[in-house]
């Protein structure tokens, strides 16, 4: 008979820490269904015992606020999980215990860990482990995630809960209040399906406090009017006397303030963290300290990464020629080389920065920092229309927007949402360098490095104005963004096996899913660039293409070439390089300076129209991969597609407005 | 600042928006709409309880400690939470 | 506020002086690549052999150099300042180990050439990735304030 243990708890208290613990890091990551909340399951195996273990998502309370909420909620109810671990903040208790309270009023069978109990001490509080477990009536056991002290007896006591299903407290409410909550469990409990499927008391507090999703269920029931009579808001305000919400919010930490004296000893004094957090978050220097360290991660991800993608690169080329040199047949020889391995190397160039990206990230993560840098950067972003948490998805478009599109789900509100996604295609992604660097390099002379700077920059102040466009013009986005409320959670030194974690998990995503698609993409390009087999470059497939395409981009100062390139750049940026190659019949493997000589030869971009082409790289739509994620994170073709068409008008209107400006400045 | 302006000060009620870093005061209310007002709570911003201004980028974000934690508000929320400062100090 | 640890006057001083240098590394830097890229690129402009390439790796160094001489309050015995010593040395040793792992990568990619058949040089040691080598001023100055900031670590951790 398999256990179902659930794990919950306030963000920042190492629940993702001990769900690795207890599953030693094995976990089947999915979503939760028709949501895009990451669902993380996971087995073990425990003197005999089989043990499934599920990470629901952070939380600081159980209400129907927000998607993260409900599906920790549902799922309790629902699934009835035999028991449910509540990871607790030893040197936070007073807020971890709320959640506490909650989840023993919604009967669930509840372990409390009490993690960070090393943090605890080292501020000098004492906590009273027995007086604590007496006075909630469940177990608790002192863990330290990161040093792995206490997951055993956290188990046990799993174990024995699950076998067990004790008795539990409950939070007296005051005479006022009960009266009012027995009437309502009365005729609650007179609906015989309602009251079967979840707690009674449970559904009349929520029923009390107008909590959402109660309310839905009590319209369907043929109590309805009963329930609903008898708690109708009015009264109950007069009853209780304020708002229920409030009333409940309130008895609960009066509870806990009046459980803390007894269980817990010490004061809080000037910690690290305080002393760190007059730097960071100082009014001037916290922005660029920021900065600072942004900087720092992109130096990490793509300079120090280059040799790897180097090696990457060689390797596969010459395993491509090694391979392909055994067979006389040469469609297949090409067909190896170029097609296949000239593919795998394309995706897996790409692993090197973006892993970088990743560890970096979690690292600024995992350590706190980046709570503090949403709070310096929110003045900002706020000014600009978006979300405070908005540049945390940006940064990341910065390596790859997949994961950028993806990160947005940290942002509550629907709206901002939204227009961050919109925005992140602008964040120059690392796919599209290799591309300025080709460019910029063979029509650019001494500006080559200036030129890549500037398209991030460019990148960036276009996403600033049309973020600031978006939000006056279209109606859905009219008025301000949603305001910040984030927890700044203590430093603490990442651990390492964790960060890697991280790093893997978002790292091996890019792979599924953009990998996949520039794999074949690159063959795609192979094959029309190759066939009709045999036959000289301007009568194939590709070029026949390229010169349909020609007129739509010839104001531009493309001619067919670049436009197949720019073709091929919509289905991946990292095909771009390749398909010049190609165009130029130097075989996709060729060096870089190979084909910035045959640009320059044969005139294929001036300065000025190269730079127009860097530009219309930049704008619009990174990949398909991209585009994809955009329609899985906001569920909707309308957005999908507007994202698309936007890029691409704005990018003609760029790439148009720059020639414009060179011609009058008198470049051709 | 004049010891007259401190005595008006001190008994009415104010949003938490107006303190300067380092003052505490008590929750009086939260004006808002019910679901930002339930999120509050739920973070332990309740009537009655004590916060204290950590560190203040106004207008933009503030820090407040609350029941032991560090929560970020962003501007425009600091206005809706209405405080009393404490008689004795 | 907390009663005056023992942060000793010398750290403070030094912590000034290493402000100081950065402030000026970062000031020639930013400078000088600012010249090198926007208004005469063919001139390679540059100071006391810093390098004139980097335009945010001179601001960087602007930034720490600031956060550095923030320290200043600490001379009236305000412990408060001391966590602008922490952060100091927390960007400084940050980007030291940066320009040092590049320096690395670069090495690694000289191998690299070397097992491909070109000829084994040095130059990587001098002649690095978009200004990082060994020369660079960022990674010896980090050497020299990851110790203060070890001891200011000490100080805080000892309650």
């Amino acid at each position: 008979m398999t256990i179902k243990i659930a794990l919950i708890g306030n963000p920042n208290v190492g629940k993702s820490l001990i769900f690795n613990n207890l599953t030693g890091g094995r976990a089947h990551v999915g979503n939760w269904p028709g949501k895009t909340v990451e669902r993380k399951e996971g087995k073990c195996i425990y003197r005999g015992e089989v043990v499934e273990i599920i990470d629901l998502p952070g939380t600081y309370s159980l209400t129907a606020h927000s998607i993260d909420e409900l599906i920790a909620r549902d799922y309790i109810v629902e699934e009835k999980p035999d028991v449910v671990i509540d990871i607790v903040d030893a040197s936070n208790l007073e807020r971890n215990l709320y959640l506490t309270l909650q989840l023993l009023e919604l009967e669930a069978n509840v372990v409390i860990a009490l993690n960070k109990y090393d943090v605890a001490e080292s501020l000098g509080y004492r906590i009273d482990v027995d007086t604590l477990s007496k006075m909630l009536g469940v177990q608790v056991v002192p863990t330290v995630a990161t040093t792995k002290e206490g997951m055993k007896e956290l188990m046990e006591a799993a174990i024995e809960a699950a076998k067990e299903k004790k008795r539990k407290v409950i939070l007296n409410y005051g005479k006022a209040a009960e009266e009012l909550i027995s009437e309502i469990k009365k005729a609650i409990l007179k609906d015989k399906k309602l009251s079967s499927k979840y707690p009674a008391r449970w559904l009349a507090i929520k029923v009390l406090e107008e909590d959402e999703e109660v309310l839905k269920k009590v319209e369907k029931s043929p109590y309805r009017n009963e329930i609903l009579d008898s708690s109708m808001r009015s009264r109950a305000r007069e009853i209780l006397g304020e708002d229920p919400e409030v009333f409940f919010a309130e008895s609960r930490y009066d509870f806990i303030s009046k459980i803390l004296p007894k269980v817990l000893i010490g004061e809080k004094p000037l910690t690290l963290s305080d002393l760190l957090d007059m730097v960071f978050l100082n009014k001037y220097v916290g922005i660029p300290i920021f900065l600072a360290f942004w900087w720092a991660l992109f130096r990490f991800t793509f300079d120090v990464s280059a040799p790897l993608s180097d090696m990457i690169d060689t390797l596969f080329s010459h395993l491509g020629k090694t391979l392909s040199s055994m067979t006389t047949n040469e469609q297949l020889a090409s067909f190896v080389a170029d097609g296949i391995f000239g593919g795998l190397g394309g995706v897996l160039v790409f692993l090197p920065p973006i892993f970088f990206l990743f560890f970096g990230l979690s690292l600024l993560e995992d350590s706190g920092y980046l709570a503090r840098a949403a709070f310096v950067m929110d003045r900002i972003m706020y000014k600009l229309g978006l979300h405070g948490k908005s540049f945390i998805p940006m940064l990341l478009g910065f390596g790859c927007n997949i994961p950028g599109v993806m990160a947005t789900r940290i942002i509550d509100s629907e709206k901002d949402r939204i227009l961050t996604i919109l925005i992140n295609p602008l964040m120059s992604c690392s796919a599209r360098l290799p591309v300025y660097i080709l460019i910029g390099g063979a029509v650019l002379g001494s500006y080559a490095a200036t030129g890549t700077y500037v398209m991030y920059m460019l990148g960036i102040v276009l996403a600033i104005i049309m973020a600031l466009l978006f939000r006056r013009t279209i109606p859905y986005f009219k008025g301000k963004p949603s305001p910040l409320i984030l927890e700044l959670p203590m430093y603490s030194k990442p651990v390492l096996k964790s960060t890697l974690i991280h790093m893997w998990e978002r790292g091996s995503l890019f792979l599924k899913k953009a990998g996949t698609v520039i794999f074949t993409g690159i063959i795609i390009v192979w094959f029309l660039s190759s066939h009709p087999w045999g036959v000289p470059l301007e009568k194939t497939y590709l070029a026949v293409f390229g010169r349909d395409l020609e007129p739509i981009f010839r104001p531009l100062g493309f001619d067919w070439r670049g436009a197949v390139a720019l073709f091929f750049g919509f289905i991946a940026k990292e095909i771009v390089v390749g398909s010049f190659a190609v165009i130029f019949g130097l075989g996709e493997k060729s060096e870089i300076e190979e084909i910035q000589k045959t640009i320059r030869s044969e005139g294929v971009f001036t300065p000025l129209t190269g730079l127009a082409f860097m530009a219309f790289t930049l704008i619009y739509i990174p990949c398909i991969a991209t585009v994809g994620a955009i329609y899985k994170e906001t569920n909707s073709w309308k957005w999908t597609l507007f994202s698309v068409i936007y890029g691409l008008i704005l990018a003609y209107l760029t790439s148009w407005i720059i020639i414009g400006i060179g011609h009058m400045l008198g470049y051709r | 600042m004049s010891t007259s302006w401190w005595r008006t000060r001190k008994d009415r009620k104010i949003p938490l928006a107006m303190l300067s870093e380092n003052e505490e005061a008590t929750i009086v209310e939260i004006r808002g709409g019910r679901g930002f007002v339930r999120r509050l709570s739920e973070l332990g911003f309740t009537p009655g309880t004590r916060v204290k201004i950590l560190v203040s980028h106004s207008p933009g974000p503030t820090l407040v400690e609350i029941k032991g934690s560090r929560i970020a508000l962003g501007k425009g929320l600091v206005m809706k939470i209405i405080v009393k400062l404490e008689a004795c100090r | 506020m907390k009663p005056y640890k023992n942060v000793r006057k010398s750290m403070v001083i030094y912590a000034i002086i290493l402000g100081g240098i950065y402030i000026v590394v970062g000031l020639v830097e930013f400078v000088t690549a600012f010249w090198n890229w926007f208004i005469e690129p063919e001139g390679n402009l540059s100071f006391l052999g810093l390098p004139s390439d980097d335009l945010f790796g001179g601001f960087v160094a602007l930034v720490i150099g600031t956060v550095f001489l923030g320290v200043a309050p600490l001379w009236k015995t305000k412990y408060k300042s001391i966590g602008f010593i922490l952060v100091g040395t927390l960007l400084s040793v940050t980007f030291g180990a940066i320009y040092l792992l590049i320096v690395g990568a670069d090495g690694f990619e000289a191998y690299l050439a070397y097992l491909s058949g070109e000829e084994w040089t040095w130059k990587w040691l001098t002649a690095g990735t978009a200004s990082s080598n060994l020369l660079r001023p960022e990674i010896w100055l980090s050497f020299l304030s990851a110790p203060l900031g070890y001891m200011a670590l000490k100080i805080v951790k000892t309650k």
